[in-house]
């Protein structure tokens, strides 16, 4: 399994969960945090949250928005959906082989 | 809480991108001790990657500066623990034992072989590395690279000017009183900082220039020859200590470490160090060599 998002290093889990977030559309920052708390449950702080949208942004996987009153809401583009169908997919499989491993244990 | 200053943190190029709709989140966000922590973090993060924000993101030679730097930076840590194992081993009772006890004499052979090995290894790879640097800074007139490559010979102005001045003070005859403790305890301080110092500023300097990948990839391959070389000198000083604690435990529980402190303490945390550096120098070199994802697309905008 591929993991295209390792190259991100201590980014990669912060950037799938924003790549995620942006899957239900735009959104600037504060409102990604919010979006990533109620669905991960982890509270992204703003360096970090800021660091990977930096990274995913020069890939080409998030394209900003024109500013609303300073605050900036970032789109996912066609080449970060494929990116994060990829991560999901690789996740899919490894959660199903782990159920099933621990339904015969 | 006001706490916008952080952004200062950050390089210039990030705040004329980000810094507008960064102070616009901070606005909003409840800011503890972490969010402190954190930024300071991204800042250092936008430091040492200024690349993300100047230029397209090249996963590949990314991945190349990535590997050369945590070798070179390993192999600072190595040489650093490696003069410590040298300075408790150049007592006579040490040579002396090396030359009657055969394991002891051949894992120390090795140890030496190995640290020349391992420097001939980043010399190889380095100085091709840094020239193409150098010659960037100068082609470009960037004084700011320049004047990273200033610090390592600064700081051995600095140190040579410390042994000259402490020659001078210190004529007691006792080789270990108090004042020439200290004046030892201050020069090691100052050699480790000499040390992290210049290999940091070598490091930015080189991170700041464009660098072609026939050069890293170079880089690379030597340093195949310092990992391994650095994994041979962890195994061999390993073995030096057991030869070292069976064949003389009076030495091994001595006081034979830096300032007389105890043997097995200051060779526990060498070896600790060494063999920290070698696996950290191995994995990057592993890590460096895994294929690309054919998948990872770089830079462009796709709608």
């Amino acid at each position: 399994m591929a993991d295209i998002l390792a190259e991100l290093g201590r980014f990669s889990e912060p950037a799938l969960l924003i790549l995620t977030s942006l899957a239900g559309g735009p959104k600037h920052g504060y409102a990604m945090i919010e979006d990533i708390q109620q669905i991960a449950g982890v509270r992204m702080e703003p360096g970090t949250l800021y660091g990977a949208l930096a990274r995913l942004e020069k890939r080409g996987w998030i394209a900003p928005l024109p500013a609303e009153d300073r605050r900036r809401p970032y789109r996912i583009t066609g080449a970060g959906l494929a990116a994060l169908r990829e991560q999901i997919e690789g996740l899919s499989h490894v959660i199903a082989v782990g159920q099933q491993r621990m339904a015969l244990g | 809480m006001h706490i916008n200053w952080l952004l200062r943190l950050y390089p210039r190029s990030w705040c004329e991108r980000y810094a507008d709709e960064f102070s616009a989140l901070l606005a909003e966000y409840p800011v503890t001790l972490l969010t402190f922590l954190d930024i300071m973090l991204g800042a250092l993060d936008a430091r040492i990657f200024p690349q993300i924000l100047l230029e397209r993101l090249d996963v590949l030679m990314q991945r190349l500066r990535l590997t050369t730097f945590t070798i070179f930076g390993a192999f600072v840590a190595f040489v650093v623990a490696g003069m410590g194992f040298q300075k408790m081993t150049e007592y006579d009772d040490f040579m002396t034992l090396a030359h009657h006890n055969i394991v002891v004499g051949v894992t120390y052979v090795l140890v030496v072989v190995g640290a020349v090995a391992a420097l001939v290894g980043v010399l190889a790879g380095g100085v091709p590395v840094a020239l193409a640097s150098l010659r960037y800074a100068v082609q470009q007139r960037r004084w700011d690279i320049l004047a990273r490559f200033a610090v390592p010979p600064l700081t051995l102005v600095v140190l040579f000017g410390y042994l000259k001045l402490m020659a001078r003070i210190d004529h007691q005859p006792s080789v270990h009183s108090l004042l020439t403790d200290a004046t030892f305890g201050i020069f090691v301080a100052l050699f480790v900082l000499s040390a992290f110092a210049s290999a940091a500023a070598v490091l930015s300097a080189i991170n700041r220039s464009e660098t072609n990948e026939r050069v890293l990839r170079w880089a690379i391959a030597t340093g195949v020859l310092t990992a391994l070389s650095m994994c041979v000198v962890a195994v061999a000083m390993i073995n030096w200590s057991v030869s070292l604690c069976l064949g003389a435990p009076d030495l091994f529980f001595g006081d034979n470490g830096l300032l007389a402190s105890s043997t097995v303490v200051n060779l526990a945390i060498v070896v600790a160090i060494i063999v920290a550096a070698a696996g950290i120098a191995a994995r990057a070199l592993l890590r460096g060599n895994r294929p690309t994802p054919a998948s990872a697309p770089v830079g462009g905008l796709t709608p």
